[in-house]
């Protein structure tokens, strides 16, 4: 068996004259969760989609745990919420669970069990008996999580889990993701790159179909850059700006926004440039919201 | 992941599908009802009609009809009237029943959640004996009515109904198989149940006129007409008793090469 989780070699996906995704080769390890990013049209449903075996690659090969996708070894390991799937609209939303419960070769007895257990995780267990059609899109995408969450898949990917819904529904997958990181791998397709942040410490990089990098983002983003956040105040950006580049150890502030500064230091010779930072803001009573040692995923992929 | 008990669960939610939701019994009502007056309005009067053989055979004689003349030879007319007409009318039934195998969950993207927790080979071979089960109830539904029948008419026909209703139950299984399979295939590439119904009407027209026309030209080539489900009811319906079982390879053959080929494709198919 492989050690890698998913390891793609040459990986390309063709739709017609279209080229989705271009030569991918990866190898990604199970651990914490990972963020998929990209512009639309990154190919990053298509990665997913080949992950999980619903297409077939044009040329290379793809394999998770070792198993060919859709191959009823790999099936017992992967579960996913595929972006535009959605339930029968004929059955209770229990009986479905229970259902792919069932194919995953639990007993009738255990897969009411797990059903049960993973409208409880997803909050849903009010409307068990529900049709999937009265859900609303929050209430559908926790939904479509649950049966992601069936049996002990040891890799979850979730293709656009918080596209389009509000915050609180987006909350309770954020917690739901935390508390379940333990026990299976996530990989996360969003465009949300601060959800993402909060949830992934690992990010691949997808444009226009090609594999543009991998990284950590913890270890990335805390190389020497502080991204200050303001709130409004009486002070000019010149003298915000003059006051911190003053600061010991700093090499450069960059203004992003009137309330957004990057500031940059050396962290060799000055590594407390934050506390100074602080103590600084607070002596000319410029209120702040918040500060961030490093660069958002946004600054890092797109600045 | 075991394949033949997937299959079984598969095949029991298509079940609970047609018994138990607001669609499926409709579906089942509407057809016990046309059964319920086909039954009520010509198996029983033509029954009795053709249990008269006198008059049997002035209708055979006027026709001049091989049909009418093998209904006439048949031990219990009941099943006579039932063999012709459900012989024609379940595969045209099966044309509804089974024309949502796949289509419209490809088209909602229920069939990626299924296929995120069985393999495709069970999904494909899961409906198509769902269907197949839900079509053997109705059959069996419909034969058991016209047992009634003979019942009503003269008790002492039973021992040789029984054994004439397992023949026709057979035989119209295997038609229904074979027709099934055809589904199961189209069902692959219709958007929904309606369009698989649509395009099923429109290739068998033209597979009909396309195999006469190439036959006209090649006659060798008439053999290709028994590719196309429900090539062997004209034959079939000559037959009386299970000397029908000798056009038995023809529908099984057909179902065989129509799975194979859904099959192959499913496995290839983006979903």
């Amino acid at each position: 068996m492989s050690d890698y989780l998913i390891d793609c070699q040459g990986l390309s996906k063709n739709y017609g004259k279209t080229q989705a995704l271009d030569d991918v080769n990866l190898q990604l390890q199970a651990g914490a969760p990972i963020a998929l990013i990209g512009p639309n049209g990154a190919g990053k449903t298509t990665f997913l989609s080949l992950v999980c075996g619903f297409i077939l690659p044009s040329s290379g090969s793809v394999s998770v745990l070792g198993h060919q996708p859709g191959s009823s070894q790999g099936l017992q390991h992967i579960s996913a919420l595929p972006q535009d799937a959605w339930m029968d609209p004929a059955f209770s939303i229990e009986r479905q669970l229970r259902h792919y419960a069932q194919l995953r070769g639990m007993s009738s007895g255990q897969a009411r069990t797990e059903a049960a257990r993973v409208l409880d995780l997803v909050q849903l267990t009010d409307r068990a008996k529900d049709k999937p059609g009265s859900l609303s899109h929050g209430m559908r995408k926790r939904i479509m999580i649950a049966q992601a969450l069936i049996g002990e898949p040891r890799l979850i990917m979730l293709d656009e889990p918080t596209a389009g819904i509000d915050p609180p529904n987006i909350r309770i997958i954020r917690d739901l993701i935390a508390s379940q990181a333990t026990r299976a791998t996530f990989i996360i397709s969003s465009h949300n790159l601060d959800e993402l942040e909060k949830v992934c410490s690992t990010v691949v990089h997808l444009k226009e179909g090609r594999l543009q990098g991998t990284g950590n983002i913890d270890s990335d983003s805390d190389e020497g850059v502080i991204t200050l956040t303001l709130r409004a105040n009486e002070k000019s950006e010149q003298q915000i700006t003059r006051l911190l580049a003053d600061l010991p150890g700093v090499t450069s502030v960059a203004l992003r926004s009137a309330s957004e500064v990057i500031v940059e230091y050396d962290r060799a010779s000055q590594p407390d440039v934050d506390i100074a930072l602080l103590q600084a803001l607070s002596d000319n009573s410029i209120p702040y919201r918040r500060l961030i040692k490093g660069q958002s995923l946004e600054d890092q992929l797109f600045a | 992941m075991n394949t033949i008990r997937n299959i079984t669960t598969i095949a029991s939610l298509e079940l609970q599908r047609v018994f138990t939701t607001r669609r499926g019994l409709l579906l089942v009502i509407a057809t016990l009802l046309v059964w319920a007056l086909i039954l009520r309005y010509l198996v029983f009067n033509a029954a009795v009609w053709l249990a008269d053989g006198s008059a049997g055979r002035v209708i055979g004689s006027i026709f001049n009809s091989r049909l009418i003349e093998s209904l006439l030879t048949w031990d219990v007319a009941e099943f006579s009237v039932y063999w012709v007409i459900a012989l024609y009318l379940f595969p045209i039934f099966c044309l509804t029943i089974a024309a949502d195998q796949t289509a419209s969950d490809r088209t909602r993207g229920t069939l990626r959640l299924l296929s995120l927790h069985t393999t495709r080979s069970s999904i494909f071979f899961g409906r198509f004996t769902g269907l197949m089960l839900v079509q053997a109830l109705l059959v069996l539904i419909t034969i058991i009515a016209t047992l009634g029948l003979v019942l009503f008419r003269d008790a002492s026909l039973l021992p040789v109904a029984l054994d004439t209703a397992l023949m026709v139950f057979v035989n119209v299984m295997l038609v229904i198989a074979a027709y099934t399979a055809a589904m199961a295939l189209i069902s692959l590439f219709a958007g929904s149940a309606r369009q698989a119904t649509t395009w099923a009407i429109i290739f068998w027209i033209v597979l009909s006129v396309l195999t006469t026309w190439i036959a006209r030209y090649y006659p060798d080539a008439v053999i290709l007409k028994w590719l196309i489900p429900g090539a062997h009811i004209s034959t079939l319906l000559q037959l009386n008793d299970w000397r029908s079982m000798q056009l038995a390879p023809v529908p099984l053959l057909q179902s065989v090469l129509l799975l194979g080929i859904g099959y192959g494709l499913i496995k290839r198919r983006d979903l």
